[in-house]
């Protein structure tokens, strides 16, 4: 199962989201997203989480707020190497 | 004779309903400090029941038992090094493939399990169909179903605590298969854990199984071994 | 050490297992303990032959559809915009009205310098760009609705396929996305693609998608010029510009060598009504920033164009760069001028505008095209100039910083500028062809 998803990620033609994936292998999804951090501590997969850095420019130190990427998005799983 | 006191360890994923059983069981009578040198907090009650001084455990939730995290370490060194007379997983019946897994690593260690089929109510909206008893038997542990948040199965739950204490169950628990490669693997490591004063406190079979997963926290345990 | 058998055993194990199965111990007994599971569940569980779907699922199999998709996120910024100018237009009457009294007060001041310092420089200039602070609010109330209740996110994947196949493999489009408020954090999100090739990209058409600070322009002329069809007009800017980032992107990609991409596994949050505090406090969080800008550098560079041109040095910089922008219908000096200061910020086209034309606020609009003679086409080929030419200085610093090279610093300035011309030059002169 581990090595499927592994494959799964390899052959992605494009984003794919998690509830879809765990639909394709037939996982349930809590189970999926498990395996997901199983494979993030081995160091298969890495998060793309929220969580950008501050900001400490713009012209006047005005601390832009649009730097709400934790409502924007969820996590993100991606391959390594 | 009986034994006139039981102690229980909890664990469960995150999630699961730990701390309503928790409750459910001690009600007042708890008692919240910390682990041993560090800041993860540790829960303790105690209740009497069919005779007995039940002192309950609750460890941390976690989702496996690898040495990856501080809280996992924490719930895996009470079960085999303090050796609680019981260990009861809570699961979430409706996320069973996933809170299944952490009940499968209490068995490779060889704790007596009890597994708390929790969140019953779930499952059945979801119109899932779990046959109990096949899962008692396949597992080689008592199930018991429960919706803690409406305080059912808690009485089930003592009287299966109890004879897996007393040893009075008749399941006998399963044995994960790792595939034979692997398993020629396992069978030459414990020949040669045998040797080791670890096997004297854990399992050479969980140590193998352990070395192989390269578990920090096992190889560091060998490290420091001392020649008698 | 005693136990020296015994790791090395593990090694000699591990390596064996390596060989044979291509991957890591602890990968297969994960997935034997997986295994097991799976089978103890064919045996004892039984799932309803259909699961339920939730609401979520069923709204994320139409918004996620590989054709209704995209289509539905831009008839949702449509709608966005048409809202927002439907909205904002009473506000804006008032603000306008409050500022014209404002400019009229301030005329009566007694060194005719310092009165026409304070109403054309000071109110005609940044008067003229807080008029729209209901039109910016409002979008970002909108905006703040989308982000919260989940449905940005599916914008976000949808368009991430899309880049997908234009070569993009990284998670894009959030980077760009963010840019709809300021690219500067935009640019700075990009930090989270990986490949840096892909983030690369990112950053060079970061500065197509439009940030709050030419909202004013558009809605400036847009109001002036097209004032039934303003939110269709504001669409469509924001359109050409993501249309423009897309092409731009998979131009780009395509020069570049390809580097490894990475494909990636999203988890979407879950829908969920968004509260009237959490928007509004993220409403806040952006605006504000607009206000600040307003009362910092637009206030600045507008009371130094003033000085410009009190002292007469504007006409020649203007008459002189002016030509350049004929074949686009806008070789006016005012507007060349206007277009050079933007580079400091956006939204000081529309302040230097007010300065220059140091007029009551309500009609600065209907002002610039009776004095220039604009029509509906040449400003419209105007503000597709302000939505693609040179990314203003805090973007341009920041770009250079994230890239840490001068060259992709020089080159995002000089396609955008170049970009900018050619469409503009080709708005006018095509549809030239076709309006009368």
């Amino acid at each position: 199962m581990l090595a499927r998803i592994i494959s799964e990620f390899k052959q992605a033609r494009g984003p794919q989201d998690l509830n879809e994936l765990s639909q394709r292998l037939g996982v349930e999804r809590s189970a999926l997203e498990g395996m997901l951090e199983l494979l993030v501590r081995q160091g298969k997969l890495r998060e793309v989480g929220p969580g950008v850095e501050a900001c400490s420019h713009c012209a006047g130190r005005l601390g832009c707020a649009s730097i709400q990427m934790g409502n924007l998005i969820g996590k993100a799983y991606e391959l390594v190497g | 004779m009986a034994k006139k006191e039981i102690i229980v360890a909890l664990t469960g994923n995150p999630n699961s309903g730990k701390t309503t059983v928790f409750n459910n069981l001690t009600g007042a009578k708890q008692h919240v400090g910390n682990w041993p040198g560090v800041t993860v907090e540790k829960k303790e009650g105690s209740l009497n029941y069919g005779g007995y001084d039940i002192r309950v455990v609750d460890l941390p939730g976690v989702y496996s038992l690898t040495a990856y995290s501080l809280d996992e370490v924490i719930a895996r060194n009470f079960v085999v090094d303090e050796k609680p007379d019981v260990v009861v997983d809570i699961v979430d019946a409706s996320n069973l493939e996933r809170n299944l897994y952490l009940a499968v690593q209490i068995l490779e260690m060889g704790a007596p399990l009890v597994i708390a089929l929790n969140m019953m109510d779930m499952a059945e909206s979801r119109r899932y169909k779990i046959d109990v008893n096949a899962l008692a038997r396949e597992i080689g542990a008592p199930v018991v179903p429960m919706v803690a948040n409406r305080k059912q199965g808690t009485e089930g739950l003592l009287k299966e605590t109890i004879r897996v204490a007393e040893n009075k169950t008749n399941f006998a628990t399963a044995r994960i298969e790792y595939g034979r490669e692997v398993e020629e693997e396992l069978t030459k490591l414990e020949k040669v854990i045998a040797n080791n004063p670890l096997s004297q406190k854990y399992s050479p079979r969980w140590l193998a199984v352990k070395l192989l997963e390269e578990d920090e926290e096992i190889i560091k345990k060998f490290e420091e071994v001392e020649v008698g | 050490m005693a136990s020296e058998e015994v790791l090395q055993a593990k090694d000699e194990s591990l390596a064996h297992l390596r060989k044979v199965f291509g991957d890591e111990a602890e990968t297969v007994i994960a997935d034997a303990r997986y295994g097991f599971i799976s089978g103890l569940l064919k045996d004892v569980l039984e799932k309803p032959p259909i699961e339920r779907l939730t609401i979520s699922d069923r709204i994320d199999k139409v918004v996620l559809n590989r054709w209704l998709g995209i289509p539905i996120f831009l008839a949702i910024l449509f709608g966005l915009f048409q809202f927002t100018f439907v909205a904002s237009g009473p506000f804006m009457g008032w603000i306008g009205q409050f500022f014209g009294w404002l400019a009229g007060f301030a005329e009566g001041i007694s060194p005719a310098w310092l009165s026409s310092l304070i109403a054309d420089g000071i109110i005609g200039g940044v008067g003229s760009v807080l008029v729209f602070v209901p039109v910016i609010f409002l979008l970002y109330i909108a905006l703040s609705i989308l982000e919260d209740s989940g449905y940005l996110a599916r914008a976000a994947f949808v368009m991430d396929r899309l880049m997908h196949r234009i070569g993009l493999h990284g998670r894009s489009f959030v980077p760009l996305m963010l840019g709809f408020g300021c690219n500067v954090p935009a640019i700075m999100a990009t930090r989270t693609i990986e490949n840096p090739k892909d983030r690369l990209v990112t950053i060079l058409v970061n500065p197509l998608m439009s940030c709050g600070a030419r909202l004013p322009i558009y809605a400036l002329f847009a109001a002036a010029f097209f004032t039934a069809y303003q939110g269709l007009v504001v669409f469509s800017m924001y359109a050409i510009g993501i249309t423009l980032a897309i092409i731009m992107a998979w131009i780009f990609r395509s020069r570049l060598v390809k580097g490894e991409s990475g494909h990636f596994v999203m988890e979407l949050p879950p829908y969920r009504w968004p509260t009237v505090i959490g928007v509004l406090t993220h409403m806040w969080e952006r605006g504000r920033v607009f206000l600040v800008r307003a009362g910092t550098i637009i206030f600045g560079v507008v009371v130094f164009v003033w000085l410009l041109d009190y002292f007469g040095a504007l006409e020649p910089i203007g008459s002189a760069i002016a030509p350049i922008f004929s074949p686009a219908g806008f070789g006016q000096p005012e507007v060349a001028v206007a277009l050079i200061f933007g580079i400091l910020a956006k939204e000081v086209v529309v302040g230097t505008f007010g300065t220059l034309f140091g007029v009551e606020q309500g009609i600065l609009g209907e002002t610039i095209a009776m004095q220039l003679g604009w029509t509906p086409l040449i400003a419209y080929a105007f503000m597709a100039m302000c939505l693609i030419y040179v990314p203003c200085m805090a973007t341009v610093t920041i770009i250079r910083r994230e890239t840490n090279s001068w060259r992709w610093t020089g080159f995002v300035i000089g396609y955008t500028l170049v970009l900018g011309w050619i469409v503009a030059t080709l708005i006018y002169q095509i549809g030239r062809l076709f309006v009368s």
